[in-house]
């Protein structure tokens, strides 16, 4: 594989394949914790792990995983995964572990996990399929960072990250944005402009 | 392979799949290593088990050779799973242990209570726990404050009432000068602070509690620990 290529696919991971914007993959987790920029990297940091971690291992097993049990075995590497990240964030960053919530174990069934397992690394040798989970987990972080940066600005009038004030507007916080409906309001907003820009 | 055997190959298939998401189940949640070597015999039984069973219905010896390698394979997958899990659940034990610890301090110093629910600032660091019965009533507050000691921070856990009086305090850490502020962990100095309100959490003659004597920096540090946190909650409630 050239240099050009490796590029090629962590780029199409953020940009033409965006899992949550252009695949509408694991809009679960992009509804439910996009509330704040903090968050969202909290939980695209989890998610960028898992699926680097699990197209290593699955495309190193590639050739002795059988294929009647595939599927089973790509949950058990996936599983194993979350559940290693569950314990450690559990242990060492209570406070993100306790905002996550029921989400951080959902990414078992992420789709979008089990999707690059499937469609990618069980096809392809272990480098490239790093660098397309890296490049996925980091599409999916993205996605989240800009939802949430979105909500959080109309809802709260402020950005905050690292107990700092990133950017402050002089706007009526409108609590809606923070709350569920707000989510939907932000990715079909999104999507409808990605849709627009595209048909250009 | 015919279809009779091709039933009982998905079914010793089944077997090790149910097993296998149980143990998973179990490890991650209960686990000791102990119980991982436990697993791993009892998978690699399951393992035993269903290829006897495939044994006794294939046919060749092609379709047995394929069979066992899947099983054996699926097995090795998730006994390496399941010791990745139990390895990190080594390492995380004592910190997520560390959390549980409050919540059995909670339920001692407050025995009506079963649920205790964080209540969040915004980096989302706990500020104090709202205290529940069994039948969900909000009945007080628990709390953790810090204060410095005389040789070191003092650990303090609270559980103060609806009327924001103390129930119970008991000290969690601390590394006061043995024999003298280590006192602070006898009963005879905790058992004055249970009834008493706000205005009286002082040392005596301003307040209700009796410092130990020749350890009056360590008593104050408990005292302003308790009272710094419970009109903070007072504040907020």
């Amino acid at each position: 594989m050239s240099e050009k290529s490796y590029a090629h696919e962590f780029k199409k991971g953020v940009l033409k394949d965006n899992p949550v914007l252009c695949l509408l993959l694991g809009l679960c987790p992009a509804l439910a914790v996009s509330t704040s920029i903090e968050l969202a990297l909290g939980m695209g940091a989890a998610v960028i792990f898992v699926l680097t971690a699990s197209n290593l291992i699955i495309s190193l097993l590639r050739g002795q995983i059988p294929v009647t049990v595939r599927i089973p075995s790509f949950i058990v590497v996936i599983a194993t995964f979350v559940t290693v990240v569950d314990m450690t964030m559990l242990a060492f960053l209570p406070p993100l572990h306790r905002a996550l919530g029921i989400y951080l174990p959902l990414i078992v069934v992420n789709c979008i996990v089990l999707g690059r397992a499937e469609v990618f690394a069980s096809r392809n040798p272990p480098a490239i399929s790093v660098v397309d989970g890296l490049g996925m987990g980091t599409g999916f972080t993205l996605a989240l960072m800009l939802i949430g940066g979105i909500r959080e600005l109309f809802g709260t009038g402020e950005i905050f990250f690292m107990g700092h004030t990133l950017l402050q507007v002089n706007i009526e916080p409108a609590m809606l944005m923070i709350l569920p409906p707000g989510a939907f309001f932000v990715i079909g907003l999104l999507l409808g402009l990605i849709n627009l820009l595209r048909d250009r | 392979m015919n279809g009779e055997g091709l039933r009982h190959y998905h079914r010793s298939l089944i077997f090790g799949l149910v097993g296998a998401i149980i143990s998973i189940f179990l490890v991650s949640y209960y686990s000791r290593a102990i119980m991982v070597v436990g697993f791993g015999v009892f998978l690699i039984f399951l393992g035993v088990l269903s290829s006897l069973y495939v044994i006794r219905q294939c046919l060749s010896s092609d379709e047995l050779r394929g069979a066992m390698g899947t099983i054996a394979r699926f097995t090795l997958i998730i006994m390496v799973a399941t010791s990745t899990l139990a390895i990190t659940h080594e390492v995380t034990e004592m910190h997520i242990a560390a959390a549980n610890e409050l919540e059995l301090a909670f339920s001692e110093l407050m025995p009506g209570a079963t649920r205790f629910m964080p209540v969040l600032d915004r980096d989302n660091e706990v500020i104090y726990y709202e205290a529940f019965d069994d039948e969900g009533m909000l009945i007080g507050y628990a709390f953790v404050s810090v204060k410095d000691g005389y040789a070191g921070p003092i650990e303090v856990a609270g559980a103060i009432d609806l009327n924001y009086r103390v129930v119970a305090i008991t000290i969690m850490r601390q590394t006061e000068t043995p024999g003298l502020g280590d006192k602070i962990t006898t009963p005879q100095f905790l058992d004055q602070f249970t009834n008493v309100t706000v205005e009286e959490l002082h040392l005596s003659p301003h307040g209700e509690i009796d410092a130990i004597t020749g350890a009056t920096i360590s008593s104050q540090a408990v005292v302003d620990a308790i009272r710094e946190k419970t009109m903070e909650i007072e504040a907020m409630t």
